[in-house]
């Protein structure tokens, strides 16, 4: 009996081995996508190839918007920033011009009433740099503002930690890894002038062909805040009001379309935490959204609470919700999430994707926050967009190199998430792609998803639902 | 009537008379031909392990010693020794039980897919993945990531240079600068990873290929690292820089030559380059196509803005000259700085729509390839035995070490207590050996 026990597990072994090297996944050499009909997906070059694409190392596509025109415009991160359009009219790609001095346009296209497209500039959000592993590095300022740090570490850790910390400044070389991590940070900013406010003006530009070096036909409208990138934009088109947050110090700021006037609000977040997934990164909100009934501008801030700008009282408000996080009980460690991304429905319900991964649903009238799940282990939703269709379209999963982004779709009519994997395009013997980063999504007049790959090689993706 | 009859059956005679005599002919000639064939006697060592797979993880090192690394697929990598000295091969390390992961339920280190390189002081490196090994049914996020080893044969240890990335995968080809000691290595998803050997820091270069990425990557003497991708182009890592660029410069390619499967035809790995190695003396790279019938050419990647390339000649198995159906190219290609020659072990598996594709499992004669730099020519070196008259099938490694001596890593006859494998189509017992051809240098 034992025996025929030890056969029929063999078999069954041996069986499930069969089926799984027989099977198409495994034949084509770990590829999953879940897209049923692949000639829903495509990809579009950045410009002629080898001719005037969007350059290697340049062409990560980190903002992209449907413009009134039914053009798609997307800002790129990398050595240098562009701006480029898709002309869904001659199904092609190409580069508008390089934003001079500037390497990254991260969700930071907004559109006016007019047709005029702002571009907040910044630095390549991707961009590595070296960590210190006890405090300033030679070359290095301590940039700390001591004051505030021990405020800070009064009202969040113990008297021992505290007590520690204060014997470590100065002395034997920063003990606390968020200092040195803050330190780096700002360090890396320091020099850096800060990012632009730029117009720029379809209709008499859009027109132009640009080579690679060629610069973009841009007005340059100043810096919101200086030694900060812009990392996200939001506009009211009827109040003609561009509303920013700026990366590293989290400030929320105005832009006055007639009036041509900045106005730094402060703070977004009060605290500097380093939640993740990026090792690098701040923790702070990369996505705004205007709710036009109200005027009212949304995000996250302290605590991980949903934060609103109030036009009327001037003022940024928090709320009683919650961005949905994966909370950890655990001692010394303040536990909060923020917001990857917006997208607004045609009835005006907000949808959100989390650092952790969760979408949710926002409605700015009744002030209700649904969290819809997670698609995925993985955490953030980088980008989503709602489809002409209904469904929410999102890409979900870290910057990682093995356990790359997924297209997930949510039905609000049905609920629950369609796993539909991997972005790949297979147009062989032509051209061939598989999608493992994105950071940017919008939905075309027609339906048609786009999709922004960012990466040191990098194209428009195209899914037609 | 009768007349016509007999006439009939006399030219039938005479045409089955010179069909036989045809046939006989054709028959001998054959029979002369393979009697004639020249043998390529080589000896063959055992690896004590029972690893049933390699793929490039083969490095003579200048030392005169030969590191293999061996793959169990869903089980452990495993880390052998050469020395040509004591004729002794030893088994120096278990790769996932030197890191920790037997004994913990998650998948393992299982491969060094690359071929090992070594620094100015002897030291050698490598890495190891997971990719394609497995086990299918455990957790895929169980992999804690691949890792960069460095072994100095002076006191014989292994040091665990950390993970890649957690979680992270691990590189196929590896490269080494050895001015400013960076290790280089591109991981299953094509992504170029840098490994800062003073500073320990790896640092991710971005996607230079895709899924099926190609299998050897090199440095030049300025620093800068080379790796091709579809269809047939080139990406140059500038050290200068410190990123990497797609160049516009060419690889040669000839498209009609069948990809790797043809139910779903695709862009694979038959556009790339499948192993390349830097020339010191020249300056230059040798390189073998993956697809394309095995294209020997040299890249100059001084020679221009983007290099130059030279086709030199097709390295694949003589018996498919003229043919389509030519079989990928192994990973067994390596180039002897000193004598100026270049071996090869090509697939004698014949390119078969919807079947297995590679040369291990192949029961076919294997030959060995030359082609003399200093000639231009290209010489058979003759079918594959040893000394003791057992069959060399498929090779996946090469490598050359200091005095000539051809190593090879590949399946060998043996006897049915010692086979690891069995060859697919004609069941004939085998397992990987290292393979020693000494060849006759002037």
């Amino acid at each position: 009996m034992a025996d025929f026990g030890k056969k029929v597990f063999i078999f069954c072994l041996v069986s499930c081995l069969l089926t799984a090297i027989a099977s198409p996944a495994f034949a084509r050499g770990g590829t999953k996508t879940n897209i049923k009909q692949l000639q829903r997906v495509d990809v579009r070059d950045l410009g002629y190839p080898m001719v005037n694409e969007i350059p290697n190392n340049s062409c990560a596509i980190t903002s992209l918007i449907t413009a009134s025109n039914g053009k798609i415009y997307g800002g790129t991160s990398g050595e240098y920033a562009y701006l480029f359009l898709f002309d869904p009219a001659i199904n092609k790609a190409r580069h508008l011009g390089r934003i001079k001095d500037q390497q990254g346009i991260h969700h930071s296209l907004v559109e006016d009433s007019k047709g005029c497209i702002y571009i907040g500039t910044g630095k390549d959000v991707w961009e590595e740099f070296e960590l210190s592993k006890y405090g300033p590095r030679p070359g290095q300022t301590d940039m700390m503002p001591w004051d505030d740090v021990m405020k800070i570490f009064e009202e969040n850790y113990s008297d021992h930690v505290l007590y520690e910390m204060k014997l470590s400044k100065g002395v034997m070389g920063w003990q606390y890894i968020d200092m040195i991590l803050w330190n780096d940070i700002k360090n890396y900013f320091k020099d850096y002038p800060g990012g632009h406010l730029y117009r720029y003006n379809p209709k008499t530009s859009d027109s132009k062909v640009k080579l690679q070096e060629m610069d973009c036909e841009l007005e340059d409208l100043g810096v919101p805040v200086p030694n900060n990138s812009i990392y996200a934009l939001a506009i009211n088109p009827q109040k003609e009001m561009i509303y920013g947050l700026s990366y590293p110090d989290g400030r929320f700021f105005t832009y006055d379309i007639a009036a041509k006037k900045f106005k730094d609000m402060g703070p977004i977040d009060e605290k500097i935490i380093f939640h993740g997934p990026e090792r690098q990164w701040r923790s702070l909100p990369r996505d705004l959204v205007c709710d036009t009934a109200t005027g009212r501008v949304y995000t996250s801030g302290t605590d991980g609470m949903i934060v609103y700008y109030c036009p009327d009282s001037n003022k940024i408000i928090s709320t009683d919700l919650k961005v949905p996080a994966d909370e950890y009980h655990a001692q010394s460690y303040i536990d909060y999430a923020v917001v990857d991304c917006f997208a607004k429905s045609p009835s005006g319900l907000i949808y959100g994707g989390s650092s952790d991964g969760y979408l949710f649903s926002f409605d700015p009238q009744r002030m209700e926050l649904v969290n819809l799940g997670k698609p995925r282990v993985s955490r953030r939703i980088r980008c989503l967009t709602v489809g002409n269709d209904g469904k929410v379209y999102m890409i979900a999963g870290e910057r990682s190199t093995s356990r790359v982004c997924q297209l997930y779709t949510y039905d609000p009519q049905k609920g629950g998430f369609e796993d539909l994997g991997l972005l790949v395009v297979d147009r062989s013997p032509y051209y061939s792609w598989r999608g493992y980063q994105f950071d940017s999504m919008t939905t075309g007049s027609d339906g048609t998803i786009y999709c922004g790959e960012s990466e040191r090689r990098s194209h428009l993706f195209l899914y037609i639902p | 009537m009768e007349k016509n009859m007999s006439a009939h059956r006399k030219t039938a005679k005479n045409i089955s008379l010179i069909l036989l005599l045809t046939f006989s002919f054709i028959s001998c000639t054959a029979l002369y031909a393979a009697g004639e064939e020249k043998s390529c006697i080589v000896k063959t060592v055992d690896y004590p392990g029972k690893d049933p797979t390699m793929w490039d993880g083969l490095y003579a090192a200048s030392d005169g010693k030969v590191y293999t690394g061996l793959i169990t697929e869903g089980g452990s990598a495993h880390f052998y020794v050469y020395d040509p000295v004591k004729g002794a091969q030893r088994m120096l390390f278990d790769i996932a039980g030197f890191v920790g992961e037997r004994g913990t339920g998650r998948r393992p280190s299982s491969k060094i897919h690359c071929r090992p390189v070594e620094d100015k002081d002897g030291n050698i490196y490598f890495a190891t993945l997971n990719n394609g090994s497995g086990p299918a049914g455990v957790d895929f996020t169980s992999w804690m990531g691949g890792r960069w080893f460095k072994y100095d044969p002076k006191t014989e240890k292994l040091e665990d240079l950390g993970l890649i990335g957690y979680n992270e995968d691990g590189p196929y080809p590896v490269a080494i600068d050895r001015e400013r000691m960076y290790l280089f290595g591109i991981g299953f998803t094509g992504y170029l990873f840098r490994f800062d050997l003073k500073n320990r820091v790896t640092k991710n270069l971005g996607n230079v290929g895709q899924a099926d990425i190609c299998r050897g990557i090199f440095c030049d003497d300025e620093g800068n690292v080379y790796g091709s991708f579809p269809v047939a182009r080139v990406w140059k890592y500038d050290a200068k820089k410190e990123k990497a660029y797609d160049l516009s410069i060419r690889m040669p390619y000839d498209p009609s030559i069948f990809p790797t499967r043809l139910n779903d035809p695709g862009i694979d790995r038959t556009c790339d380059w499948r192993s390349i190695q830097w020339d010191p003396v020249e300056k230059v790279a040798y390189g073998v196509t993956c697809g394309s019938g095995s294209i020997l050419f040299k890249y100059d990647p001084h020679d221009g803005p983007e290099g130059k390339m030279t086709e030199l000649a097709k390295l694949c198995d003589k018996k498919f000259f003229g043919r389509k159906d030519i079989p990928y190219s192994t990973l067994a290609f390596a180039l002897d700085v000193k004598n100026r020659r270049i071996y090869y072990a090509p697939s004698a598996r014949p390119y078969t729509p919807g079947n297995y594709v590679e040369t291990f499992g192949n029961g076919e004669p294997h030959h060995l390839v030359m082609y003399d730099l200093k000639t231009n020519q290209r010489v058979e070196l003759g079918l594959l035995k040893d000394t003791e008259g057992r069959r060399v099938f498929g090779c996946e490694g090469a490598s050359v070490g200091p005095d000539g001596t051809l190593y090879l890593c590949g399946q060998v006859e043996t006897t049915p207590e010692k086979a690891t494998r069995h060859t697919r189509e004609t069941n004939i017992p085998i397992a990987l050996k290292l393979i020693i051809y000494k060849p006759q240098l002037n």
